[in-house]
């Protein structure tokens, strides 16, 4: 498939997605499924944004280990942290 | 362009690994006599019970700066210059992979050294708050004098030069092998080097996060470190995350070295190499796992400290594994005795009995007993003086006939040791004896049983610091006075020593002479005038340290330092737009598994985890008071959802711009590149003006100010960093498309242009995880 025509699609994905994160909020769903749906598409594009625009589909597969344990490092420090809050 | 033998002009343009690497050995030298000196003050004071010699604030002052300059401007920066002359050399590198990064790495840790001591001459003098900075003492309300924002700001400046350090060092390792030079055979040093240098990425970010927070509260009225729902235990979350690490940052090169001295000075292989490096990976791995053993005492869940306590000691046994190593290379061995191999001894000493004492303090129930007090001291002291101290002085005596072709007194160097070891467990072994002493005390009149262990610590004080001193004098006089050295005195099998990458062909004379013959050719056939000198390193740092102290004390000075930063940045794109700076390109060696790609990208991708870990601890910081807080106010109280909204789709079609405009230029298109990078740097632009034009001023107006409490302080603060991230980006852009506009880029050529293009894409994913948790969630 086109390149151009993927990355269009991608962002036009991401924007979609941004605008049904704001209807979620908006809605009248509880507290909790709000932020459950908006994380979720929160990750996906954040997903989306790595896999195309970061290119990681055309990297060596080697270079995807530095973020990723990067993501590991910071995901052990706030859950430690988030721990600690309940001290 | 060369500068023969000694001349000023040359060591303030050098970008040449090997006089960065005396550069940073020298200045290193000059922090620990000052830092030294200040440990002597400590000493004298605590040598009787009641001493008038320092005034508690003076006292305070004096330890905080000691333990500041002792750990980050003396002993790591000595791993880094010992590293840059020799770990290019060990894997048949011509110089680091990018060479002014490099230069500036080493002005910006000078400079934000004479930030610090700046501190000290400022109204109310420098921190008084222990090297560990702790909160609320750093906040403004115990700690008003300006001297601590400045020297939080110097740290930061470190950080920044540790962290472009660190990026040098991964990629030039990744990617500069010379051939032979494969992941088995690289020299224990180099893998040190290797493992501290990705803790270094790791460790860095937190704290710079930790000090731009500390900053925003002294200076813009933030309340992360004043209020009870961040406060202490936030600063000590991310200064732990960080400080434990450094440990290891600290001790890692030490045991490289020692490792290295071992086997020439024993003639035998390094026992168990394999083991040695997934050792050395395992305690790299754990020691960003363990920080919270220094908060056993705060009151944390239990559950977490018995999770901390088992990491910390399970990290004991690749650690001790590592020392087992170095002991077992001994065995059958030919020893001789030379002074390196002194120290090395010496340095294994005390790494042993500095880590048994530490394995103790991985107890909760014993941490209890210890923390706090002077036995603590004596621990770290055996730690970070002992085995690093001892093993640094072993590098510099090991490489001494390296660097300088000359060599130093033999039965001085050997008589000193012996009286620095002396000294040395003379001044820390009474600490052991004092673990009902509290640290950072000036006077203990009403405890005089303490009375006999400071007397003999200061005893040894005042023989273990000026035995060091004269240490350095034997070096000095052996660079002025010494006979010349031997090619390889030692007889060492290394490669720094040898030459020989693949086992037999590529001599490092060969090396050298290649790269010589390269940069002459790269001179003649091009049009300009190529050098590999360069005043801007020093002129950004210059400007760097101006513009803190501005930004402290008096805003017009602020702005100059901006102007010659922004100066100098301009005049460095210029140079690469006229391809003034003589690249070395390396010849192509061993690359695995980064064959395909260039040292750019690796540097580029290294540079973005720390990103992440930097952004990550500023949301760590966010996450955390706001699960403490009780009350949050709700989003579509504060935000403007619609702005918010309008924004991201803003940045969003901006990252389209600018991969359209890479794939413009990879299938040739030169108009399509600048149509995308003119439309991604617009949409950048106009995401900058909503947010700083439009959004700030209304919420400011509507009373959500930054000094307004957690909610404010947490949006502003980083929704500025991620503001400044921005900036950065199109400043970068206006870079290119100047470069776009002068026909620089062809679908073979265009490698900024993706790496651009990779940090823009960073910068919108981030506020992909900014926008739903301020605005949304």
């Amino acid at each position: 498939m086109n390149r151009i025509f993927v990355y269009v699609l991608v962002w036009a994905v991401m924007v979609a997605g941004t605008l049904l994160q704001v209807v979620i909020f908006n809605s009248s769903a509880t507290a909790n499924l709000k932020n459950l749906g908006v994380v979720a598409i929160a990750v996906a594009e954040i997903l989306l944004a790595a896999t195309f625009y970061l290119n990681l589909r055309y990297e060596p597969k080697i270079l995807a280990l530095f973020p990723i344990l990067a993501i590991l490092a910071v995901v052990v420090f706030i859950t430690a942290a988030t721990l600690a809050v309940g001290m | 362009m060369a500068y023969q033998g000694f001349s000023i002009k040359r060591w303030l343009t050098t970008t040449d690994h090997k006089d960065i690497g005396i550069l940073y050995i020298v200045t290193s030298i000059y922090f620990i006599i000052v830092g030294g000196s200040l440990a002597e003050l400590v000493r004298i004071q605590l040598a009787v019970p009641s001493n008038s010699l320092l005034v508690p604030a003076t006292y305070e002052q004096t330890v905080t700066l000691h333990g500041l300059i002792m750990i980050l401007w003396f002993l790591s920066p000595l791993g880094v210059g010992l590293a840059n002359y020799f770990v290019p050399k060990q894997i048949g590198a011509k110089d680091m992979s990018f060479p002014r990064l490099n230069a500036m790495s080493y002005w910006l840790y000078l400079f934000s050294g004479v930030l610090l001591l700046s501190t000290l001459f400022l109204p109310g003098g420098g921190a008084g708050t222990g090297w560990t900075l702790y909160a609320p003492l750093n906040t403004s309300l115990y700690s008003p004098q300006p001297g601590v924002t400045l020297a939080a700001l110097a740290f930061a400046m470190l950080a920044v030069s540790v962290t472009i350090s660190s990026i040098n060092f991964i990629t030039t390792i990744l990617r500069a092998r010379a051939k032979g030079v494969t992941w088995r055979r690289l020299p224990a040093f180099t893998w040190s080097i290797l493992m501290t240098n990705i803790l270094m990425l790791f460790a860095f970010p937190p704290i710079a996060a930790a000090l731009v927070l500390l900053t925003t509260d002294r200076v813009l009225g933030t309340v992360f470190f004043s209020s009870f729902e961040g406060g202490s235990i936030l600063w000590a979350q991310l200064f732990w995350f960080f400080g434990h690490p450094e440990v290891y940052i600290v001790a890692l090169p030490a045991l490289g070295i020692m490792a290295e001295v071992l086997v020439t000075f024993a003639q035998r292989p390094l026992f168990g190499k394999t083991l040695f490096v997934i050792e050395l990976s395992a305690v790299t791995a754990l020691s960003i796992g363990v920080w919270i053993h220094h908060m056993f005492m705060t009151g944390i869940g239990f559950d977490v400290r018995e999770a901390f306590s088992l990491t910390t000691l399970a990290i004991s046994v690749p650690f001790e594994g590592l020392v087992l190593n170095l002991v077992l290379t001994l065995r059958k061995g030919t020893i001789k005795l030379t002074t390196p191999m002194l120290y090395a001894l010496g340095g294994i000493f005390f790494v042993i009995l500095g880590g048994i004492t530490g394995v103790f303090q991985g107890f909760i129930v014993l941490d209890y007993l210890f923390h706090g007090s002077y036995w603590v001291v004596g621990h770290f002291h055996y730690v970070m003086v002992g085995t690093a101290i001892f093993g640094l002085v072993a590098a510099l005596y090991y490489w001494f006939p390296k660097i300088t072709n000359k060599m130093y007194n033999e039965k001085r160097g050997k008589i000193l040791f012996f009286i620095s070891f002396i000294g040395f467990n003379i001044l820390y072994f009474p600490y052991f004896f004092l673990a009902d002493m509290p640290r950072r005390i000036e006077s203990y009149a009403a405890n005089p049983q303490w009375w006999p262990f400071n007397l003999t610590a200061t005893i040894g004080a005042l023989i273990f610091g000026p035995a060091l001193l004269l240490t350095f004098a034997n070096l000095i006089q052996g660079y002025r006075k010494g006979k010349g050295a031997e090619a390889n005195p030692w007889g060492a099998r290394e490669t720094e020593w040898t030459g020989n990458f693949t086992g037999a062909a590529q001599a490092e004379e060969g090396v050298a002479a290649d790269s010589q013959k390269e940069v002459s050719r790269m001179e003649e056939n091009s049009p300009v005038e190529k050098s590999r000198f360069t005043y801007l390193p020093v002129t950004i740092s210059v400007g760097a340290a101006v513009f803190l102290t501005g930004f402290v004390l008096f805003w017009p000075v602020a702005v100059m330092g901006l102007g010659v930063i922004l100066a100098a940045i301009i005049q460095w794109f210029k140079d690469d737009v006229r391809d003034k700076y003589a690249v070395v390109k390396e010849a192509i060696g061993e690359n695995w598994p980064f064959n395909s790609v260039s040292k750019e990208k690796v540097g580029v991708w290294i540079f973005l985890v720390s990103e992440v870990v930097l952004f990550g601890s500023l949301l760590t910081a966010y996450i955390y008071v706001r699960l403490r807080s009780p009350v949050w106010p709700a989003a579509a109280q504060v935000h403007n959802i619609t702005i918010g909204t309008t924004n991201t789709l803003i940045l969003l079609t901006s990252s389209l711009a600018m991969i359209l405009a890479l794939q413009a230029i990879r299938s040739g298109s030169l108009r399509g590149l600048k149509s995308g990078l003119i439309g991604a740097f617009t949409l950048g632009t106009a995401f900058l003006a909503v947010k700083l034009g439009v959004e700030w001023p209304l919420e400011i107006a509507n009373g959500f100010v930054i000094s307004g409490g957690l909610a404010p302080s947490s949006y502003f603060t980083l929704m500025g960093v991620h503001a400044l991230h921005v900036g950065v980006g199109l400043a970068g852009m206006t870079y290119l498309i100047a470069k776009a506009f002068s026909g620089r880029f062809t679908a073979q050529s265009h490698t900024s242009v993706e790496l651009l293009g990779l940090y823009w894409a960073f910068v919108d994913i981030v506020w992909l995880i900014l926008f739903p948790l301020f605005y949304l969630v």
